[in-house]
């Protein structure tokens, strides 16, 4: 009956025909709905189909419906029963009778792992069946990850545990830490890249977590540590690279960060040490000049005027490079910047000299190094500057120092301009407010009101044709307070002509302003005077406009203090005075004197303005001092130096200095405890010393002593009393 | 109940298909008529479920047949008909070369697949 039909032409229509009555049977069938359906009938059709050969077609057909019902009865049926779905069913039961099955998982297990270790070796392995495996174990894993971890995740990691500790000590034996750390992050990477195209992506963290385990944190301490390698010898060596990578590998470890912190805080202040210990020892005070002893006057005035600058300068150096190394390794790591301003703070307080030193290095390059510099240079050194104070815990120090400074830098006319030191001042004053900056201030309008005024004095002399016998007088009004104190100006007895000049100001000025008193602070004053050198010939000095003859050989403006002109003056006189005489007729006190006259007669033949007799180094109080005639100097004006110029504090002037500043410290806390008790009323000790701390620490840290001292001060002023049930207790008097 | 055989040495299945085909024998206990071009054929279902799949998925599925006592078979002629129960029932088949390859495609469509074995070897 059936062989004929294979001959026969294949009607597609038909096919189609038998196979759509077939599909709709077994819909029909799949959702009971049998009644009518003949089994032998149906049994035909497909025989037939078969007969046709379109089986496949049958297949296709035939699993596509299952599909469909399939998933239709997991959407309606399982998922409201809280059954398994089928493709659960078929997962669970391949996990459970397969791969369950001891020997395969083992083989499988054993297989993996063997590639991976020839893969770690470098061989070639076939990746991509690692992959599929992994895959394999992820997805009957279900929703979970717990197969992929049974067999294969979990070996996987203890076995690359064990390589690791293996392979971390033979290099920490071998190699050098950075050395170690290149090749820990070469593995990093190495993994990473291992498990994207071997494994589960997320296989990735838990194997670099093992890594990070094995090779960072349990061995950070002896790499960081590591002689002649570790994170010092980095350091010290500017290796930035390297301290890129440590901070990249350690920063991903707890405690990673910190550790590094540790270690290069205690670097930099070893190093912060080591450069306030070189500025020590050359940090002696220039100020011990007197009558007999002048031998290392020249030596002295070297060293310790430029420790300073070198402290300060290569202090700057070492924050510049920490800094560096923050952007350019560390990442400008919080933690780490930190660290570095710390430290910075700790070096920089360890010096109890640093307020006033930075004062000095600012006023060195306030005073003459900028004028060399570009304005981008002062904009940038003053940055530094400014950084620095913000490392300084006594602020209100420096302030007094400052103060002491640019007064300096403003009655010797000696700034280098304006701008600059406007500039810095506003500087100040954003960092620490107003009041900080008020005095600074004062000084500036000081100056500019002194040459308003002179211009003003100079007009009522034309109009009112008074002489002041060719004295070019320039006054400049400090406001008391505002200035740094002055100890009362040292005894003078200034030439007549000068004081003459200065009473006729005086009178103008009380004129304009009733009430006012006038002191004149000479010792804070310059003079310019003319002198005429007449070779060898003849011996004549002039304080004035020249005398009248042609005789002059060679005329010099000389640029001096006003001990040294009054000293001066006193040639146009007599031609020899012994050191006693001028004592004498000056009525300078010895020590001015002393450091007055050296400048005049120290030095080679040519530059002094006096001769002394004897010339031993010795000062007698019966040594004659007569005009050098031989003086010379290819300009026309000359500067002498001057031994006060102070570029550091004088001995009791830094007794004043820390007095003035103990004293002011006292008020301040004072106002502080009074503020505080005042809106709190009732506060234990503890309390209060702690806010009264925060309030002032802008300025200076203030000892528990020092609080202590004060707020027993007020209680005997009555502001405050203890509590009568607690005695550690304090509550406001009103 | 004489017709059982004595021999108790005989192994279980000879001793059962010997059983039913006296039932067929005798007509006795048949629950199922194939009708085949007019012709009658009664049977146990049992036994034609438990040689052919065929049987089986039309006896045990739930369509037409299963509550039929009597049902046509097409495409199948008597005499090969009877060959295939005879087949079925005692495991002889009786083949010539007319009958042969009738035979063998009644035995592949019914799946009845000892017989198609048969015939392909004859």
């Amino acid at each position: 009956m059936s062989f004929h039909l294979y001959q026969m032409d294949i009607d597609e229509e038909c096919v189609d025909n038998l196979w759509n009555n077939l599909k709709s049977a077994i819909h029909r069938i799949l959702n009971k709905d049998n009644k009518g359906l003949c089994f032998s009938e149906l049994y035909h059709t497909a025989y037939t189909l078969t007969q046709l050969r379109r089986v496949m077609k049958m297949y296709t057909g035939l699993k596509e419906i299952i599909t469909e019902h399939l998933l239709n009865n997991d959407q309606i049926y399982a998922k409201n029963h809280g059954m398994d779905s089928v493709y659960t069913i078929g997962i669970t039961i391949f996990k459970d009778k397969v791969l369950g099955h001891n020997a395969i998982n083992k083989q499988l297990q054993w297989t993996l792992l063997g590639m991976i270790e020839q893969d770690r070796k470098g061989a070639f392995v076939n990746r991509e069946a690692i992959k599929n495996t992994c895959q394999m174990l992820m997805i009957l894993s279900l929703e979970g990850r717990s197969v992929y971890e049974e067999y294969f995740e979990n070996a996987f990691l203890d076995i690359s545990t064990e390589l690791f500790q293996l392979e971390s000590e033979k290099f920490l034996a071998e190699q050098s830490a950075d050395k170690y750390l290149t090749k820990v992050e070469a593995i990093i990477t190495q993994e990473c890249e291992r498990v994207l195209s071997c494994m589960d992506i997320s296989t990735k963290e838990r194997i670099i977590q093992v890594v990070e385990q094995v090779m960072i944190t349990d061995h950070m301490q002896t790499v960081v540590e590591m002689e002649n390698s570790g994170l010092v010898y980095m350091l010290e060596h500017t290796k930035v690279q390297d301290l890129a990578r440590m901070y990249r590998l350690l920063s991903r470890v707890p405690g990673g960060l910190k550790l590094m912190c540790d270690t290069m805080s205690s670097s930099v202040r070893q190093r912060g040490k080591a450069l306030f210990s070189q500025e020590e020892v050359g940090a002696n005070p220039v100020d011990q000049i007197q009558v007999g002893s002048l031998q290392d006057f020249t030596s002295r005035r070297t060293g310790p005027v430029d420790s300073f600058s070198l402290f300060e300068q290569n202090l700057l150096d070492l924050k510049a490079q920490c800094d560096h190394f923050l952007a350019e390794a560390f990442n400008n790591d919080k933690l780490c910047k930190q660290t570095i301003t710390g430290d910075f703070e700790h070096i920089f307080n360890l010096n109890s000299r640093s307020p006033e030193y930075l004062s000095l290095f600012i006023n060195d390059k306030l005073k003459k190094g900028a004028k060399g510099l570009s304005e981008q240079e002062v904009e940038s050194f003053l940055e530094n500057a400014l950084m620095l104070f913000k490392f300084l815990q006594e602020k209100d120090v420096f302030e007094k120092h400052y103060k002491q400074h640019l007064s300096d830098r403003l009655l010797s006319n000696t700034g280098v301009s304006d701008e600059i030191e406007k500039s810095m001042i506003l500087r100040l004053k954003t960092e620490c407010g107003f009041q900080f900056t008020a005095k600074l201030e004062g000084m500036f309008k000081d100056i500019s009101v002194s040459n308003t005024t002179m211009q003003e004095f100079w007009s009522h002399i034309q109009t009112m044709q008074i002489s002041l016998s060719g004295v070019n007088l320039s006054v400049k009004v400090l406001t008391a307070g505002v200035w740094p104190t002055q100890s009362p100006a040292p005894k003078c007895s200034i030439p007549s002509v000068l004081s003459n000049a200065f009473e006729v100001f005086g009178s103008f000025y009380l004129e304009k302003h009733i009430g006012r008193k006038l002191m004149l602070q000479h010792h804070l004053g310059w003079a310019e005077v003319n002198a005429t050198f007449y070779g060898s010939l003849k011996k004549e000095n002039g304080a004035d406009a020249c005398a009248s003859d042609a005789q002059v050989t060679r005329k010099h403006i000389l640029q001096v203090s006003t001990f040294q002109m009054t000293i001066l003056m006193l040639y146009n006189n007599r031609e020899k005075y012994t050191f006693k005489e001028i004592h004498q007729e000056t009525d300078i006190p010895e020590r001015d004197l002393v450091r007055a006259l050296l400048p005049l007669f120290w030095g080679k033949t040519e530059q002094r303005v006096l001769t002394k007799e004897p010339s031993s180094k010795e000062l007698d109080r019966g040594d004659i001092f007569t005009v050098n005639d031989e003086f010379n100097c290819k300009w026309h004006k000359v500067k002498l130096k001057t031994i006060a110029a102070k570029k550091e504090a004088t001995v009791p002037e830094k007794k004043e200095t820390s007095h003035r500043v103990d004293e002011e410290r006292k008020h301040r806390i004072e106002a502080a405890i009074v503020r505080i008790m005042k809106s709190r009323n009732r506060l234990q000790h503890k309390v209060l010393v702690a806010e009264v701390t925060q309030q002032l620490k802008k300025n200076f840290v203030p000892s528990h002593t020092a609080v202590k001292r004060c707020i027993e001060g007020l209680i005997e002023k009555e502001f405050l009393a203890r509590t009568p049930e607690d005695q550690k207790a304090y509550i406001y008097v009103a | 109940e004489e017709d059982f055989p004595d021999d108790s040495t005989t192994p279980l299945g000879n001793y059962v298909l010997h059983g039913l085909k006296q039932l067929l024998d005798a007509q006795q206990l048949c629950d199922v008529t194939l009708l085949v071009e007019g012709k009658k054929f009664m049977c146990h279902r049992v036994l034609l479920a438990a040689a052919s799949p065929y049987f089986r998925a039309m006896f045990t599925s739930p369509l037409v047949e299963s509550r039929l006592n009597e049902i046509r078979l097409e495409e199948v002629r008597p005499t090969v008909m009877d060959a295939v129960i005879q087949f079925v029932y005692t495991g002889e088949a009786g083949l010539s070369l007319d009958t042969a390859e009738d035979i063998f495609v009644a035995a592949n469509r019914l799946q009845v697949m000892p017989l198609q074995e048969l015939c392909s070897r004859f």
